[in-house]
């Protein structure tokens, strides 16, 4: 199984982009994207940011769960309080895990913003960050 | 929330409305001569009155003509879907979705344009021959005031002027029209009941009865008319194939035609507005159809089902829902007119029965479903639901915009309920999106992905709209391609010399999108597709923050792949100058050659077409990184420089300050630079070219405001990743101040652009914060690139033509001459002047030598004392190297003339170059008192050698004393006193006067390889000046004797004076050193001012030349010894001076007394001498007043003993007494009277110690000694 993972910043853009694939039943942690759907993930995950705003007036919860899909793939959702969009490309559904490992991001995420070198939106580029989200993705995906 | 924009009436209906299926097909085509304005406002006059109830149609009276009669169902209606072009593509689903086949065709005239009616009649021949499957061919004459009995033929119907004719009236043809479409009808379902066979739509005529036993492996090989085949969501397991029972074939066979059939009757009695018929014939197909397991047939009798009852709905009549098509649990709900809920989950339930239908058809080939079929089922049920949601549920605007696909007012709906709607919207619309397109055509493509994006942007999902776009433009893409490869093909067929390059760009040229199709069709689709992705395509000078940076590069990319199969030239220029401004960072480097050649090519070709105005600007808007002024050496850069004292001592008087730190220095920012009339500048610009490929800069030129001026334009190549610094020149054509403001450019394939240099407005104000969110925050995160990239302000003066002078010649060899020390030499500079008109009128010039540098510098060493820093001073500022001997005022330089000025040169201690700075300028009217003038300088550089001729080797002083001894000389003739008297003679001063003057000892050296003659002058008195010669040797050092008057008057108490300009604060020497110890070497402030004053006295009185009159080659050489290399010590000042008071000694005349020297005396023991002391005062002071103080001692004793006077000289009175108030230049005299008792030589000496106000004065002491011999 492969996943995509997206932070999206206010302004539709990027902050933070990332490809995995699942550890559990013998999987290598390795993402297993075709070349085609390399392409298409960040398209796929910014289409459904329409319902992700949508969607975020009719919950008070963050965490929002699968909110769209295409083809066999779903995506779901998380909303911090600054309008910082977690998207997560992933296969199967499993609401759970997914809702664990967007609370740890999301404390991952908190502590950057809190960095005085980090602003909103502006893209994470910070290797610990990167090594630490992949380590999340280990322990829930 | 209204994403969809108010749809006018006019405009077509909408094909993919959920009752698009009820609405017949009528095809609209000129017909004679008819501008396509006036055909386009034709259509739009048929388009206002497509719906046509039935109650207005009258029927025909024909018995076997009415099974379709209006009569039927008055309240129904018949909808034209009015088509200008033929959709032959899809003729062959024309039996199972009759709605597709055009039934009508219209041919429309402009009756203005027609001579001949009777030339019609052939037209309407032709379009029945060319439509045969139309029922009914019409030809409407527009504008013909004509009565419809005065027309040759009933096929020609009459349509009067607009403004003679009501609104009505074309609604009445249109009633006439449709009742003959309506008596036509008929005849067509009698065809169709008696048909033998009614083929599905992918079945061929051969296999139409084997259809069930056809083999995978045929179904491959067989191609459909649109070649679609196979399976339509990727969902679909193919393999699990059902086979079907072959019994009762023939029964089968025949109910199955049955069915169909009746299905065909229930499709026409729903497009002639007969919907109840309809509805019930569908029902009864439905049965049989089912009955057989005619899926494809089955499944579109029950979409016709669900459209009758919409139509129904809309219509407002009761209808009884089938029970077949009810769910089968629902009994309760039979008979029963369904409310909105229900008839909207019961509609959405049948699409998905119908849905599972037409994937079970897939399993019998030939019968299976079509693509575009099967997706326009669902994206019409998309439609359905897209307009209940945004009316807020089954009301009636939702009905009418299913129906007539009528705008939908604005309501206010429930977020909550609302989304809700949405999501289950969007459900269908991922069941849309499923659809795979592998097999379907580019038009099917199309419209099936424009169907999902036209209803994901009725929902407000624009991103998702702008994901199918994209999609459908890769859709796209590899399909133009392939078309335009047989296109190729095709034209490669043709033999090579027949086709020469201009035919095929001819030929290819009308397939190119012309520019004026740019406004709509594709490009608006990527325009769409590139805003939802945060590229903003409307304005170009902004950079928008929003987006993601990679798709944003993925998108521009796809446009630009898109704009290259179709082709569109302006397209690919607009794009990839877009890509290079958004993502040129992303872009490799190969990436970027490919990019810019393919710019290039297409720009060419846009060109070549006709299209002049490039839209886009340059991408990097920091092209430029600098404009500067150069500093022209072709053209000497003027300078103002004040006239009038006043203005030229504003400065000092600014404040009370002369050093203020405040005061703004001249650096590079701030100064002005001054430009003359007509003479061109050269500007710097720093242009940046960050990008891996070769910028091609077409033209450029400066823009500035002020006064006129003409720029070159110029065009020039910038290197890859280079900052390239270009020059231009630029030439003012008026006097006044003239402004850089920026330049303007061209790159190439992009429009001309102005880079300013002076803020904006909009880079000023400070933006708006204001929060957004989703799509609206595009708005709020455009960022005006803060343009100008740089700020600065080049600002000049355009000053009067001046003249241009060079040095024509000068009058030394290579700028170059030999000096030696003190000598002066003249030279001629011969100026011309260059410029045609413009006379050199106001010359001036500055002289800078080498010596300046080492003797400022030499200024900053803080050890020196105060005479040695006069000392420096005045060889810097006094002893000029170079004067000017020419008057300058009478020196004018005619326009194109010459003149000549002489210049003195002095031979001065490390001078080695000298530069003449030539100021001058034109005045143009002398009697004007100008203030200030602008001038040009012109630099002359002379070598100067300067060789070492007679040095001061030092001096010394020598008093002349009374008290000389009398010592022969070596050869035994003459005495010291001879020789004194001798030479005191020589230089004519009196024995008697002889302590007024003393000797100097002047010691000189000649370093000149040739001897040297050698006169200095001593001025003796006010009229005497005494002259000593000598020739000096080469290499020898001699001594002269010179007399020097003593000095007297000095008033040394003056500080030593600065020739530097004056200075805020000067620190005294006294507080560098600790205390009042002086350091060795060093002299109290009191001595160095004592020392410093009174060798300016001695300067002032001497003087000295040298002659070489052997060795000069050009002339005599002479020049003047330089005497201040002449250093005094303080032992020598009392020597030369004439002390403030002087004490004199003398004797009254007796008998008892005789003289034997000036100032000494033979007397007789015991014997009245009276002791006369004179007190003179030279002081500079009023009066002096002091204690005069005699000391007589013994001769040549020691101290102890001498002074033990006491019993050999009796004195009347006391030895100390005051005199007071001696006048300035007065002499007191005091008078002693003594007897001396013991013969022997005694010794007197006079003091005088002044008395002041505080402590202890000064005190003088007679200089020589006073000596009384007695006998």
């Amino acid at each position: 199984m492969s996943f995509y993972l997206a932070i999206i910043g206010t302004k539709d853009n990027a902050v933070y982009d990332l490809e995995f694939g699942t550890y559990r039943q013998g999987g290598d942690g390795k993402p297993k994207f075709s070349a085609d759907m390399k392409q298409l993930c960040p398209f796929i995950v910014h289409s459904s940011l329409d319902i992700v705003e949508e969607m975020q007036w009719n919950t008070n919860v963050m965490h929002l769960k699968v909110i769209d899909k295409f083809y066999n793939y779903l995506i779901s959702s998380y909303m911090t309080a600054g309008n910082i969009k977690f998207l997560l490309l992933h296969e199967t559904r499993a609401d759970d895990v997914i809702r664990q490992f967007f609370v740890d991001l999301y404390d991952l995420y908190v502590k950057t913003l809190m960095s005085p070198f980090y602003s909103v939106d502006q893209p994470i580029t910070s290797a610990v960050f990167d090594q630490r989200v992949k380590m999340l993705a280990k322990k829930y995906l | 929330m209204s994403p969809q924009p108010q749809s006018v009436v006019s405009t077509p209906l909408d094909s993919l409305s959920y009752a698009a299926p009820s609405r017949i097909r009528a095809f609209l085509c000129p017909v004679g001569l008819v501008s396509r304005p006036r055909f386009l406002d034709f259509v739009c006059r048929l388009q206002d009155t497509a719906i046509i109830r039935l109650g207005d149609v009258t029927p025909d009276p024909r018995p076997e003509r009415v099974m379709f009669s209006p009569q039927g169902f008055p309240d129904g209606f018949v909808v034209y879907n009015f088509v200008t072009a033929i959709d032959s593509h899809h003729a062959f689903l024309e039996d199972l979705e009759l709605y597709r086949r055009t039934l009508a065709v219209f041919g429309l005239a402009d009756y203005n344009n027609i001579n001949d009616l009777t030339d019609l009649q052939v037209v309407i021949g032709a379009i029945q021959a060319q439509h045969p499957q139309a029922l009914i061919h019409k030809v409407i004459l527009f504008d013909c005031p004509l009565d419809q009995n005065e027309l040759p033929s009933v096929d020609f119907i009459c349509v009067p002027p607009k403004r003679a004719s009501r609104i009505t009236s074309l609604r009445t043809t249109l009633c006439d029209l449709t009742s003959a479409l309506l008596a036509e009808l008929p005849l067509l379902a009698k065809a169709f009941q008696a048909a033998d066979t009614i083929a599905s739509p992918l079945a061929r005529d051969d296999d139409y009865d084997s259809v069930m036993l056809t083999s995978s492996a045929f179904t491959h090989s067989r191609s459909s008319p649109a070649g679609s085949t196979g399976s339509l969501p990727s969902t679909i397991n193919k393999d699990n194939r059902i086979s079907y029972p072959l019994s009762h074939h023939t029964e089968r066979q025949r109910m199955r035609r049955k069915g169909r059939s009746m299905k065909m009757i229930a499709n026409m009695y729903l497009l002639a507005g007969r919907t109840f018929d309809a509805l019930k014939e569908y029902n009864d197909a439905l049965n049989v159809l089912k009955g057989v397991s005619d899926h494809l047939w089955h499944a579109s009798s029950l979409e016709g089902i669900g459209i009758c009852m919409v139509v129904l709905a809309h219509i407002g009549v009761p209808f009884v829902i089938p029970n077949a098509v009810l769910p089968p649990l629902s009994p309760s709900s039979e008979k029963k007119e369904l409310e909105q809920p229900q008839l909207l989950d019961l509609l959405q339930q049948m699409t998905s029965n119908i849905l599972s239908l037409y994937n079970r058809s897939q399993n019998f080939p030939g019968e299976s479903v079509p693509q575009i079929t099967y997706a326009e089922t669902i994206l019409r049920t998309t439609n359905l639901l897209a307009c209940t949601t945004l009316a807020g549920g089954w009301t009636s605007a939702a009905r009418a915009a299913a129906v007539l696909s009528r705008p939908i007012p604005e309501v206010s709906i429930p977020h909550s309920q609302f989304h809700h709607a949405k999501m289950n919207v969007m459900n269908w619309i991922s069941a849309a999106q499923a659809v795979r397109l592998d097999g379907v055509d580019a038009v099917d493509a199309a419209r099936i992905l424009t169907g999902v994006a036209a209803t994901c942007g009725k929902l407000g999902y624009f991103r998702k709209r702008g994901f199918v776009l994209r999609q459908l433009v890769l859709e796209l893409i590899p399909r133009i391609f392939q078309a335009r490869q047989v296109e190729q093909n095709r034209k490669s067929r043709v033999p090579r010399s027949d086709i020469d390059d201009d035919e095929y760009w001819e030929g290819s040229r009308d397939v190119h999108v012309q520019p004026q199709d740019l406004d709509s069709g594709v490009l608006a689709v990527l325009s769409d597709i590139c805003t939802v992705y945060g590229i903003p395509v409307d304005s170009t000078s902004e950079v928008s923050t929003f987006g993601w940076q990679d798709v944003k590069t993925s998108i521009l990319k796809t446009c630009i792949g898109l704009c290259q199969v179709i082709p569109d030239f302006v397209g690919i220029v607009r794009y990839t100058s877009m890509l290079f401004r958004f993502s040129a960072e992303d872009l490799s480097v190969d990436e970027q050659l490919t990019l810019i050649r393919n710019f290039g090519n297409a720009y060419t070709a846009a060109r070549s077409m006709g299209v002049q105005d490039f839209e886009q600007e340059y991408w990097d808007a920091y092209l430029v990184r600098d404009i500067a002024v150069v500093e022209s050496s072709l053209w000497a850069v003027p300078t103002l420089v004040p006239l009038d004292a006043a203005s030229s001592n504003r400065s000092d008087s600014s404040g009370p300050f002369i050093y203020n730190p405040f005061a703004k220095k001249g650096g590079e920012e701030g100064k002005k630079h001054l430009f003359v009339l007509d003479e061109p500048v050269e500007f710097k610009v720093i242009l940046q070219n960050p990008f891996a490929f070769e910028l091609d800069i077409l033209t450029m030129s400066l823009v500035g405001t002020g006064t006129s001026f003409s720029s070159d334009v110029i065009s020039l190549v910038v290197p890859p990743r280079k900052l390239y610094p270009a020059s231009i020149y630029l030439t003012p054509t008026s006097t006044g101040v003239l402004n850089i403001t920026g330049c303007r450019f061209q790159v190439l394939g992009c429009k001309e652009t102005i880079f300013s240099m002076t803020p904006t407005q909009a880079a000023v104000t400070p933006p708006v914060r204001i929060k957004n969110f989703g799509l609206d925050a595009r708005s709020s995160s455009m960022v005006k690139i803060p343009s100008p990239a740089f700020v600065k302000n080049v600002s000049v003066e355009v000053v009067p033509a001046l003249p241009v002078l060079r040095v024509n010649r000068i009058s030394l060899p290579q700028s170059s001459l030999m000096l030696l020390e003190g000598e002066r030499r003249r030279f001629v500079i011969v100026l011309g002047n260059v410029s045609e008109t413009v006379p050199a009128t106001s010359i001036s010039l500055k002289f800078t030598d080498s010596t300046t540098k080492s003797l400022s510098a030499a200024l900053q060493e803080d050890f020196r004392g105060e005479s040695d820093r006069y000392e420096i001073e005045m060889f810097l500022h006094k002893r000029a190297a170079l004067r000017c001997v020419t008057d300058l005022n009478d020196v004018k330089v005619p326009a194109n003339g010459e003149a000549e000025i002489e210049v003195e040169v002095l031979g001065k201690r490390g001078l080695t170059s000298a530069c003449i700075e030539i100021s001058y300028s034109h005045v143009f009217d002398s009697d004007v008192v100008l203030k200030e003038m602008y001038v040009r300088t012109l630099t002359l550089d002379i070598n100067v050698t300067v060789n070492a001729s007679i040095e001061v080797a030092g001096c010394d002083f020598v008093p002349f004393s009374y008290d000389m001894p009398m010592i022969r000389t070596g050869d035994g003739k003459a005495t010291t006193t001879d020789i004194l008297l001798k030479f005191l003679d020589q230089v004519g001063i009196p024995f008697e006067e002889m302590d007024n003057y003393c000797l100097m000892l002047l010691d000189l050296r000649n370093s000149w390889p040739s001897q040297l003659a050698v006169e200095i002058d001593s001025r003796t008195s006010a009229n005497d000046i005494h002259t000593v010669k000598k020739v000096i040797q080469p290499g020898h050092l001699t001594r002269l004797l010179v007399p020097i008057r003593r000095i007297i008057d000095i008033d040394t108490s003056l500080p030593i004076p600065s020739l530097a300009p004056p200075k805020q604060f000067t620190r005294s020497s006294v507080k560098s050193l600790s205390g009042n110890v002086w350091k060795s070497g060093l002299w109290s402030p009191e001595v160095e001012r004592t020392v410093f004053w009174y060798r300016e006295e001695l300067l002032k009185v001497l003087d000295g030349r040298w002659i070489d009159n052997l060795s000069a080659i050009d002339g005599l050489r002479r020049g003047a010894v330089e005497l201040r290399a002449l250093r005094i010590s303080p032992q020598m000042v009392d020597i030369i001076r004439v002390d403030d008071v002087v004490v004199n000694l003398s004797l009254a005349p007796s008998q008892y007394i005789r003289k034997s020297g000036k100032y000494h005396w033979i007397v007789e023991a015991d014997s009245f001498i009276t002791l006369v002391t004179s007190v003179t005062s030279h002081s500079t002071a009023d009066s002096v007043s002091g204690i005069l103080r005699i000391q007589p001692t013994l001769r040549n004793l020691p101290a102890s003993i001498a002074l033990d006077i006491n019993r050999r000289i009796l004195f009347n009175g006391i030895l100390q007494m005051p005199v007071v108030d001696i006048k300035s230049g007065d002499t007191r005299r005091v008078e002693t009277d003594f007897v001396v008792l013991v013969r022997g030589e005694y010794e007197f000496v006079a003091s005088f110690e002044e008395t002041t106000a505080g402590f202890g004065g000064k005190r003088y002491i007679g200089r020589e000694k006073f000596v009384i011999s007695v006998n």
